[in-house]
């Protein structure tokens, strides 16, 4: 990849972040979703998201740069699973209204609401299964 | 409170990465991190509140 390219990459990315974070202030400002702490730290890792490629357009890319954003990715990412796994309970409604079905903290993580999708389903089919498969009593059988 | 001084910390952040230096980006962003670190653990000790 050239460097052109790269920095054209960053500066895409750096949109991005600037998209995800506008969205979440439409959110509180024009829904009046009042952020919890967990929300409000979720859009500080993404900022912090930002200053690995500010530091890739300015200086040139360097493997460091993208350190920091894989760092500030992971801690985000800590952040959002945390507040996944607050309201994974079943008919937990969760927190906010939700964007596709998902509420916004399981956006923020991918992996998580990949988890998190797989984990629903397994405890819907359990649930189910359990519905379904009561166990027949020895004195039945 | 503690929020709205950590959005303006990684402003100042963005802002030393862009106009200041390597070392200076690269301290203050680390300095941002153990604060968000700090305020997540903080938080992470709260009461659950359950919405069901």
């Amino acid at each position: 990849m050239t460097q052109t390219r790269a920095i054209l990459l960053n500066a895409l990315s750096l949109y991005g972040v600037a998209l995800v974070l506008a969205a979440a202030f439409a959110a509180q400002f024009v829904l009046h979703e009042l952020p919890c702490p967990l929300c409000l730290l979720q859009r500080i890792l993404f900022a912090t998201l930002a200053i690995g490629p500010i530091l890739n357009i300015r200086f040139g890319p360097r493997p460091s740069h993208y350190a920091l954003s894989l760092l500030a990715a992971i801690a985000g990412a800590i952040a959002s699973m945390r507040q996944v796994l607050l309201h994974i309970m079943p008919g937990d409604g969760g927190y906010g209204s939700a964007l596709l079905g998902y509420h916004y903290y399981t956006w923020a993580s991918p992996p998580s609401s990949r988890s998190q999708r797989s984990c629903c389903s397994t405890a819907s089919s359990r649930t189910t299964a359990q519905r379904c498969r009561q166990p027949v009593p020895s004195s039945r059988r | 409170m503690e929020f709205t001084l950590l959005f303006l910390a990684v402003a100042i952040v963005m802002l030393a990465a862009w106009r200041g230096s390597h070392p200076l980006a690269f301290g203050l962003y680390t300095a941002v991190m153990i604060a968000c670190a700090a305020t997540y653990l903080h938080h992470a000790s709260d009461t659950l509140k359950l919405s069901f």
